[in-house]
């Protein structure tokens, strides 16, 4: 378990339950720069082992192509994400991560966060 | 971004707009849908920038790629591995063999190599696409216009795009025609080593018969049955050395007196004598071109190669035909239609030419045609050395003799003499060399009192020549070679009138002994006995004004002319 926090990026949290969260702060713009800090910590985080992650981008601005290149990329510490979005912006452009840019690694789109955790957990298809 | 991204990102953006997608159960309003849109078209005009950027670099890439394998010297193709045609060539490939590149690709790999290759080459090419060999043996492409590039072959087996031989092709047409024609100069100067020696030393032996009937001719009394033999035994020694000057022309060991020579008008000179030659049946031109076509030759060889080209032109017409006689001035290095040869340096020349419309030789004949001997000719119908003169008399003279023929078409001489820069002379200029020998009348006085010293090694021939001298009233010391000359002139003291002295000997050869004893003050007068003779000797090249030479085999009347006339030289 394990709590870090990159000001004006995004908090990243560990829970009890074994998912790896990434909250965005709302308002943000996530470019390459951003993305590498979230991934370097999370895997710190991950240890090592692939974690179910979930990433709330209800609140981003807007994601370059670079973020979504390197988070696509974190295939050694995610098993599978589950994207949260909220609203118009951010539903395109988690679409536009999930069918243009492609991880290798299982993702859905949710709309809310229970959604995702239980999708996560349980492991439903 | 795939096509597929593409239609994904498109169709987001169309669902976005319908209110479908991500938004469930969210009321879609007018603004931040406008937002979605906005951030949809910069995330996908991002994306399509990239890749138009990575496409870009990938097509430059390509590109020069592609520059680099057209613009490569080597003669590039891809051959598919299963048919053995091509797929692919570089345009340097096309133009080496005149063949526009389209109509090379999918031809069969061994349909372009010349017909009496196309079998090895198409088992070489197919056990390299088996992976059984790399190594593909010298073939020859076939060109578009004739002829053929003979190529050394590298090959190599790519597994991708689809099984393939990479075949890359060096030209070493130009090198296997130097290597030819170095051995050939090579096989020339070792045959002209060998002939020359032979003549050389035949001479002597030709010297003692020819001067031993002779004065056996003379002591019997006239009408005596041996005289007819004995003037047989002359006459066919005379031959003998005749045929010995020819070996000695060929191996360019034949005494020569060059001078300037204006060829075309030499060649106008000799016209009438060269067409008394030929039957009327064979049509003769001599084509002069206008300009300055001087050269450096004895006059009397340059004759004997006209005579002896016509000849031969004239033999190979046999009937009806054009024989051509041109003369030009020329200049090499650069010229397109002169072939380059390993001898025939950069520069002006004169070029005679002789063509016929005979018929011609083969390549395996024209390899041969200087040798010494060398005749396609019946027994008996000639020598063998009429082209070996030619060739020993223009090397003589600095210059390039070359042969162009094929079968049944006629063939050509190409004879190139350096051309001199000097005034050309219409007669031999007065020279510091006398040559003697047969049918040269000169001094009449055939006896003598002065001590002269005959240096020979050749011991038969030693004996004879002072024999002859004793006879004819002169005082006559002897000596094997140089050293032994010098050792005996210094033990008795005193001077000779007269060293009579072969050129080459062992230990010291007559040239360095006749500038010890000049040095010395021992040698009033100089013959040289010239059967085995450097050029720079014949010329008098270094050794003084007065020097004469005596062409062996000689008679003994010629010896004592000889004699007579290099004593008067002397004084």
């Amino acid at each position: 378990m394990g709590t870090r926090v990159l000001p004006g990026v995004a908090d990243v949290v560990l829970g009890e339950d074994g998912i790896l969260r990434i909250l965005h702060h709302v308002g943000t713009s996530v470019d390459g720069e951003r993305a590498r800090q979230i991934s370097a910590v999370h895997a710190e985080l991950a240890a090592g082992r692939r974690l179910p992650t979930l990433i709330d981008i209800s609140g981003i601005r807007s994601a370059d192509r670079a973020s979504r290149e390197i988070a696509a990329g974190m295939e050694d510490s995610i098993e599978r994400l589950a994207v949260v979005v909220s609203g118009p912006v951010s539903a395109v452009i988690g679409n536009f991560f999930l069918r243009v840019t492609r991880p290798r690694y299982e993702t859905r789109i949710f709309a809310s966060i229970g959604a995702a955790e239980r999708w996560l957990l349980r492991g439903e298809p | 971004m795939t096509a597929l991204g593409l239609d994904a990102a498109l169709d987001l953006l169309m669902r976005i707009a319908a209110g479908e997608a991500g938004a469930r159960g969210e009321p879609a309003g007018a603004e931040p849908m406008i937002d979605a849109i906005v951030v949809g078209l910069n995330m996908l005009a991002e994306d399509l920038e990239h890749e138009r950027a990575r496409r870009a670099v990938a097509e430059a890439l390509l590109q020069d790629e592609h520059d680099a394998y057209d613009a490569s010297p080597a003669l590039l193709c891809s051959v598919d591995a299963t048919t053995l045609r091509l797929v692919k060539c570089n345009a340097t490939l096309a133009a080496a063999l005149g063949v526009p590149r389209e109509q090379l690709v999918g031809r069969v790999l061994a349909e372009l190599f010349v017909e009496a290759d196309r079998l090895a080459a198409a088992r070489a090419f197919a056990a390299a696409a088996r992976g059984e060999t790399a190594a593909i043996p010298e073939l020859g492409l076939a060109r578009a216009g004739g002829g053929d590039l003979r190529v050394s072959t590298s090959v190599s087996w790519s597994p991708s795009p689809t099984p393939r031989l990479r075949v890359v092709w060096r030209d070493v047409t130009h090198e296997r025609r130097l290597e030819a024609q170095l051995l050939h100069a090579q096989k020339m100067q070792a045959v002209g080593r060998l002939s020359g020696g032979v003549a050389h030393d035949f001479n002597n032996i030709l010297a003692v018969i020819l001067a031993s009937a002779t004065l056996a001719r003379r002591r019997l009394a006239p009408g005596h049955a041996l005289i007819p033999d004995l003037a047989i035994v002359e006459e066919a020694a005379r031959r003998g050395a005749a045929l010995t000057g020819q070996l000695l022309a060929f191996s360019r060991q034949q005494v020569v007196s060059p001078v300037a020579v204006e060829v075309g008008a030499h060649v106008r000179d000799v016209d009438r004598m060269l067409r008394r030659l030929i039957p009327e049946s064979i049509e003769f031109a001599l084509e002069v071109a206008a300009g300055e076509q001087v050269a450096f030759i004895d006059p009397s060889q340059l004759t004997q190669v006209l005579i002896n080209l016509v000849v031969n032109a004239r033999d190979a017409v046999a009937g009806e035909g054009r024989i051509t006689v041109e003369v030009a001035s020329v200049d090499v290095g650069g010229a397109a239609d002169v072939v380059p040869a390993l001898d025939l340096a950069p520069g002006g020349y004169v070029l005679c030419t002789v063509s016929d419309t005979g018929h011609g030789m083969s390549k395996e004949v024209q390899a041969q045609v200087f040798e010494p001997f060398f005749t396609t000719k019946p027994v008996g119908e000639g020598t063998g050395l009429g082209l070996s003169v030619c060739y020993g008399i223009v090397r003589q003279a600095g210059g390039h003799i070359h042969v162009y023929s094929a079968v049944g078409v006629g063939t050509t001489v190409k004879v190139y003499l350096p051309r001199h820069g000097g005034a050309s002379v219409a007669a031999p200029a007065a020279e510091a060399v006398t040559v003697a020998g047969a049918g040269t009348a000169r001094a009449t006085a055939s006896h003598g009192t002065e001590t002269v010293l005959c240096v020979e090694d050749d011991d038969t021939l030693r004996r004879l020549t002072a024999s002859v001298l004793e006879h004819a009233g002169y005082r006559v010391l002897v000596a094997g070679d140089g050293a032994e000359a010098l050792a005996s002139l210094r033990a008795r003291g005193g001077s000779v009138d007269l060293v009579i002295t072969d050129v080459v000997m062992p230990r010291m050869s007559g040239r360095e002994l006749v500038e010890v004893l000049r040095a010395e003050g021992r040698a009033r007068a100089v013959l040289f006995l010239s059967g085995y003779t450097a050029s720079a000797v014949a010329h008098g090249g270094g050794l003084g004004d007065e020097v004469e030479f005596l062409s062996k085999p000689f008679t003994p009347d010629e010896l004592l002319r000889a004699v007579r006339d290099a004593i008067a030289r002397g004084r």
